[in-house]
Order: C-alpha cells, then structure tokens, then sequence
C-alpha cells in the first residue's frame, strides 16, 4: 500500500519534451488547477512507485528562476515558498548548454534532484554521444538518458527516482564563478539569512541570490533593504542588469560542461528540419503553403465538426420529444415543462454542441503546434500582427474564430505572454463566427436581391476584419492589457507528434470546458428563459414578459440605430448562441413567415444595423465562459462584453444615421 | 552610428540573410537583454541571420550551438553587434579594409556565374564605391568589377585580416 506522499517537481526550458514525459509518468492520472493568482495552469499527476505515492508537479516552462516573465516568477516563487521534495529536471541531448543554465540554478536550491536527460534516440541519429557519467559527477546528482517518446530509459528514471526519494541527499550546490562583487553580495546576504535563524530545507546562497533577483519579497524590510542596495551598487559595476550578469556566470559554467560531456558532436543544426523548412519558409512558397495548411485546418474542424454538430442537434430535439412524451412529464404544470425543455435541456445542447469542435480543434492545433509548425507559422505571420502589439500565433487564432469562437478562445492557452492571451482573447469575438453567418445570410437573403446579398455578407467580413484591427489598436493605445513584449521566438526542430499526448490534451481540453465553462452557460440560458418567461401567464418572448419590457425600455437606445423592441430581444435570446436570433424573431413574431413580417416592418437599411449589431455585440454565453474560463478573471470578462457592447452600439449607429444622411433609408 | 560609452562604436547586425555577428553587449533595452540572457544568448557568441520573413520584418537567427531563434529586426537592431560577415551590399559596414570572399548564398549556378567573373571563396577585394547597392569593386588583381544588387546580396564577404 502506498502510504507516503512525496512531491516531485518536473522542470525544464520549453520544447525539451517535458509534456511528453509528464504523461508518460502519470497517464491518465492528472488533474488541472491554476497557480495561486495567476491564469496560468498549474497541472499535477499522480504515479506510485513503490511505497511512495508520488505528485508530480509541472511546472511552467521558464528559461530560468530569474522573475522575467509570469512563469518563471511562478517557478522561481515556488521554489522559495513550497520547495519540493525532490527536482526532476529534464534536459534536451542535442542542446545541453541552453538547458543547463535552468539546470545548474535549480542545482544551486540543495534539493535532492535528478536529471532527466531526453531526446536521446534524435540525437543518437544525429551522430551525438554525450558522457552523462561526466555530467552526474559535475553535477553532483543522478543523471538518466531517457526518450519520453519511446519509453528508452524510462523504468532506469522511476529507480533512480525511487532511490533519490527514499535516501535523499541535500545535494552539493555547484559553485559558478562570477564577478566578485555579486559573490560579496551572495556572501554577506547568506550570512544575515542564516543569522536569522531561519531554518530551511533550501541552500541559503540559493535563497540570497533570489532575493538579489527580486527583492520585493524576501524575509524582513531590513533584508530587502540590504538586497537592493547591493543590486544598485552590482549594476553600477557591471553596467548590465543583474539578471544578464546571473545569466552570464550560469552559461559559463553551462557552456564549459556542455563541452565536456559532449563526446562527438553533430553536424550543425538538425538537417532534416533545415530541408523542410527550406520549403515551408521559402520567401514565396512560405505564405502559400502556410494558407493551405489554415485552410485544411479550418476545413477540418468545421468541415468535420458542423456535420457532428448537426447530428448532436438532431438526437436532442429527438431527447426533446421523448421527454415530452413521458407521462411525468406531462403531469408537470406548463411552465416547469417549458422551464425542462426550454431552459435546463436548452442549456445542456448548448453545452454539448460544443465537444465535437472542440475536440478537433484540439487535436489539430496540438498536432501542428507538436510538429513544430506552429513556430514556423508565427514567424511568417509575425509581420501583420506587429502592429496591434501581438506575436504571429495570434493570428492562428484569430483566423481560426472565423469558424467558432469558443474553442479559439481556448486556444490562447499556447499564446507566450500575458498581454498576448488577453489581448487576442478580446479580439477572437470580433470575428464573424459561423453561427453569425447564418443570421446574415437568412437576413440578406430577406432584405437584399440576389445580387447584392453576398456583396452585404463580404462587406460584414471586412467590417469584422476592421473591427479586429481597429479593437486591437484601441487596446494597445489604452494598455488595458499590459504592454507588449519584445518577441523573441525559439524555432524547434520538426517532430512527429505522439498520438497518446494528442488525445490526451483533447481531452483534457474537453473536460476544462465541462468543468469551468459549463455552469456558467447553463447559467446564461437559464436567466434568459427567466427574462422570456416570467412572470408566469405571459405568453412566452410577449411584450408582457421581463425581456418584452426590457425591450421597451431600452427602445430609446436602440431606436438610433432602427432597431425595433422585436429585434432588441431577439438580440437577448442571441446571447445563447447567435444562430438563434432568427429562431426568436419567428417566435416573437409569432409567424411562420418570417421573412414577410420583418419585411414589413424593416427598412433594408435597418436590417444592416441590425446584423452589424449582431456582427460586434456581446460573445454568445458560450464564448463568455470560455473568455472567463481563461483569462480567470470577471474584469476581462465584463471588459469583453462592454467593448463588445459599445463598438456595436456606435457601428450600428454610423451606419443607419449614416445610411439615412446619404438618403438610403 | 551612434557613440556609446567610451569609444566603442555601437554596431549592429543588418537584418540579411547571410549576416554573421559576434555579439558584443545586449543593448539598452533591459527588458530585451534579460531576455535574451535567460536563453543563454549571451555577449562573445555568434549569430547569423539565416532567414528574413516573407513579410519582413521578423528575421531567423541561428545561434551557435545549432540554436534557431526569430527576432524582429528592430529587436536585431537593438544588439549591438560586431559583424563578422556581411554581404557585398551591406559590405561598407566594414569600412575600407581590404575584404575577402568567405561564400555564396544561393547554389550551384550562383557559384559558377560569380566564378565566371572572378569572384570565388577566397578572392581578395577592395570596394570603390561602397555607398551605392550596387557595388562596384577592384579584386586583388586590379580588375574591376561591378555586380548587380540581387548579386550583391547574396555575395558574403568577411575582412581580409580576419581568420
């Protein structure tokens, strides 16, 4: 029986393979939270090995624990507050200096550690032979040559694993020379930490070096205080920020053992990926072929999802007629029946419809973003993004909310930075999804001969286009997300994807969605059979119900832009998923004629008030829990329904005052 | 050029492929500098631009352990660099010192045709008119030679005196 519970942290720099091991460790035995006050995503598992019942921490992928950017702040405040118990650090064989430097400053903590060293199989191929006895001595812990793909290695890693848990060695820090005023100050910090008399499981120098870093949160004022004078009095001498002078001493040393343990080395970069590339980044061929691949994306996720949806929608009207069918159900008073089928089994289908897209998204954005490609198509796609203060995978995303926004929204997951995720998670609800297409092309078909009709529709994919640019402009000028970051991008070799790591994030991907995103739209179609229902006598979606009188009330607003009561709450059941303005206009109207009814009481113009209104107001519910879901935060949430709200308000505005100034109405 | 501290000349790397440059200092640009560091991209190692984006604007890099790395050019530019190699377009970087012929970037025929008037690795040249993009050149054996500007491009040149 495992009694003991260890906790193991799995450390590397990005693309080492660290995801792959980590579901080679644990499997399906995994679970996702976040790190306390961030959106990032904190993700344990759970493996036993022999009387140990193991939790495996990753943590995010930083380059180092000097606080640059969110994840490394995150490593590096983990280690300081809730040190694990053991560091499995993993290393990348064809490039041991760049992990290295991540190596030796974990080594520096005194944890008991292993490493990890992965990708052996590549870099056999390659011709390299690397002497990991000679690293272990230096390094003074365990090292393992494993490959997380094939499983090479892996039961040697779990014994080493074992044995460093059951005898744990405070491991022996490395030193790294560095220039004698950082080791001055190394020293005398070390001294007045140990005089406090803190006991800590972590070297001392370790935590000093630390608090040199960022002394905003180390012991006492006092401390933080003596910190800081000594990063000034560094930066004078060395004329470069500390943590480049840090870098610098760590790299040495990292370089000089790299050297040492290399015993042949390879032919350069990796050739393979340097012949594809010679296509796929061709000066003309690059863009061609990057539009073919967003194009067969797009194709297979819509093109394969719309149909899996269709066939969800059909079997829930089927659930739909069967629960009505049932003796209990029919026993129910009239509300509770419409409140069953109208609110509860509404908001489940809303629900469910998602899964299909979402797993093919996964699927495909993981299996392009494995391979490799996604870097290749965000340094072709950097240019047009620069602009609006986004890096080039934004656009992969943005492009791809052209389909659905829900599941491009969470797709910023794999977006670098902070300001890169909020940003972009902003903008995706400006794009012209399929389920606001279909309002478009029912409505110009209605109010526009068939000449003009695509014309109408064309022009709402540029006012979509420009609302994305012109959003994005605004944001970047208001910084109400931070501020850029300078786009520095690692472009990793080409890699077959494993099929295991594939379906697994999709289905992690699903569950997140059920789990965070779910209550908050069931939530959503709830309120709004509420609003369409009550109180109760009214005839539903009636001008007597909560939603009729809200639409009366909110007339003056929208009586700028020719938009009627009827369409203003039409809008309100839209807020469950776009498509369904034109199913609420049939019911509000009360007509199976719809398009005769709004014929006659609309003017073309005002309908293409109505569908920009439609084109730039609030995310459906579904792409508002997804936004929530994310971002973890109500302020970028209710930021996306303003902005969504205002820009719909004064384009609607601009074009039907517009319109009629011209003399079209 | 500006002058930074001292009298270093701060330098740095044009954004064409084929450009190499020994790193000297990461640039004023903290934000920058703390970045490039945490990734080992450090002051004494060697970059070379190996790809400039279809768009413009980004460039790829790769740095010396067989690191592939994309910028923005206006990142680039922010480093001050030491070039090492340059292209006979950008050659008036290295001022008026005598420059040698260290490759081609492009093929086979690329080769031959250069071959065909004089230009082959190790051919030892002086610029006579280095402002211009279309540069026009003395090789060491007192012929005259003007090249194209794509030729110039793709024509990378080092210092005679460099090893």
């Amino acid at each position: 029986m495992p009694t003991d519970r260890v906790t193991v942290a799995l450390s590397a720099i990005p693309n080492t393979g660290k995801t792959t091991l980590f579901n080679r460790l644990t499997a399906s035995n995994q679970s996702t939270g976040n790190w306390p006050g961030v959106s990032v995503e904190r993700k344990t598992g759970r493996f036993t090995l022999g009387e140990y019942d193991v939790e495996l921490v990753d943590l995010p992928g930083a380059y180092s624990l000097s606080p640059a950017t969110q994840e490394e702040r995150i490593v590096a405040r983990y280690f300081l507050e809730d040190p694990p118990d053991v560091v499995l650090n993993l290393l990348d064989a064809r490039n041991l200096y760049r992990g290295l430097g991540l190596t030796l400053q974990m080594a520096m903590s005194g944890l008991p550690m292993v490493v990890a060293v992965n990708m052996m199989d590549e870099a056999r191929a390659q011709g390299l032979r690397l002497d990991l006895e000679a690293l272990a001595e230096h390094l003074g812990v365990p090292v393992v040559g494993i490959s997380a793909r094939t499983g090479e290695g892996i039961p040697e890693l779990l014994e080493t694993l074992y044995r460093v848990i059951r005898h744990p060695e405070t491991t022996r820090p490395p030193h790294l020379p560095c220039p004698p005023v950082l080791e001055e100050a190394v020293r005398d910090l070390t001294r007045r930490l140990e005089r406090s008399g803190v006991v800590r499981r972590l070297n001392p120098a370790f935590v000093a070096m630390r608090m040199l870093e960022d002394p905003r949160r180390p012991e006492s004022p006092e401390l933080a205080q003596r910190a800081a004078d000594w990063r000034r009095r560094i930066e004078a001498l060395t004329h470069a920020p500390l943590a480049v002078t840090c870098a610098q001493c760590r790299f040495n040393a990292a370089r000089g053992l790299a050297l040492e343990v290399t015993r042949r080395h390879p032919p350069g970069p990796d050739p393979r990926s340097e012949a594809i590339d010679r296509i796929l980044l061709h000066r003309w061929l690059g863009l061609p072929a990057f539009l073919l691949v967003m194009a067969g994306l797009f194709q297979l996720i819509y093109g394969l999802g719309t149909p899996l949806q269709d066939l969800l929608a059909r079997g829930f009207e089927a659930g739909a007629a069967w629960i009505q069918a049932q003796g209990l159900f029919q026993s129910l008073p009239g509300w509770l029946q419409s409140f069953v089928i109208d609110g509860l089994w509404q908001g489940v289908g809303v629900v469910l419809s998602f899964f299909p897209i979402i797993v093919l998204f996964f699927v495909l954005m993981s299996l392009v973003e494995d391979s490799g490609y996604m870097a290749r198509a965000a340094f072709l796609m950097d240019r047009l993004m620069h602009g609006l203060g986004l890096d080039g995978k934004a656009f992969i995303n943005l492009l791809l909310g052209f389909g659905c926004n829900v599941p491009a929204v969470m797709g910023t997951r794999i977006l670098s930075s902070p300001y890169n995720r909020i940003v972009t998670m902003l903008l995706i609800p400006f794009t012209l999804c399929s389920a606001r297409l279909q309002v478009f092309v029912f409505l110009a078909a209605i109010f526009f001969d068939a000449r003009t009709a695509p014309w109408v529709i064309l022009g709402l994919y540029a006012a979509s286009f420009a609302a994305v640019v012109g959003i994005g402009l605004v944001l970047r000028a208001l910084r109400l997300a931070g501020r850029p970051e300078p786009f520095i991008m690692e472009i990793p070799p080409y890699r077959l994807p494993t099929p295991g790591t594939v379906l697994l994030r999709s289905w992690q991907e699903l569950k997140d969605f059920l789990y965070r995103a779910a209550t908050l739209i069931l939530a959503g179609v709830i309120v709004v059979w509420l609003l369409t229902h009550l109180p109760p006598g009214e005839p539903p979606a009636g001008p007597g119900t909560w939603a009729g009188r809200l639409g009366h009330l909110l007339a003056p607003v929208f009586a700028p832009l020719g938009i009627h009561w009827q369409e203003t709450l039409a809008l309100l059941f839209g807020f469950i998923a776009k498509e369904i303005v034109i199913g609420a206009l049939a019911v509000i109207y009360g007509t199976a004629e719809l398009g005769q009814a709004l014929a006659a009481g609309m003017t073309p113009l005002g309908a293409l008030s109505f569908m920009v209104f439609v084109l730039l107001y609030t995310p459906c519910v579904a792409t508002v829990a997804a936004i929530r879901a994310e971002s973890r935060s109500w302020r970028v949430t209710l930021l996306s329904v303003t902005l969504g709200l205002t820009s719909a308000w004064l384009a609607s505005l601009l074009v039907y005052q517009g319109g009629r100034a011209l003399g079209l109405a | 050029m500006r002058r930074q501290r001292g009298d270093r000349v701060r330098l740095s790397c044009p954004p064409v492929p084929g450009c190499r440059c020994r790193i000297r200092g990461l640039g004023r640009d903290a934000a920058l500098a703390e970045r490039l560091s945490r990734m080992g991209i450090l002051p004494g190692m060697a970059l070379e631009v190996t790809r400039v984006a279809p768009l413009g604007g980004t460039v790829e890099l790769a740095v010396d352990p067989g690191q592939r790395l994309a910028l923005r050019s206006g990142e680039l530019a922010a480093l001050d660099c030491e070039p090492l190699v340059l292209p006979l377009s950008h050659a008036r970087l290295f001022g008026d010192r005598p420059l040698r012929v260290r490759g081609f970037a492009g093929g086979r025929a690329l080769r031959i045709r250069m071959g065909a008037r004089g230009l082959q690795p190790g051919t030892v040249l002086r610029l006579l008119d280095g402002a211009s993009s279309a540069p026009r050149m003395v090789l060491a054996g007192g012929d005259p030679l003007t090249l194209g500007r794509g030729e110039a491009r793709r024509v990378l040149v080092e210092p005679a005196d460099a090893h």
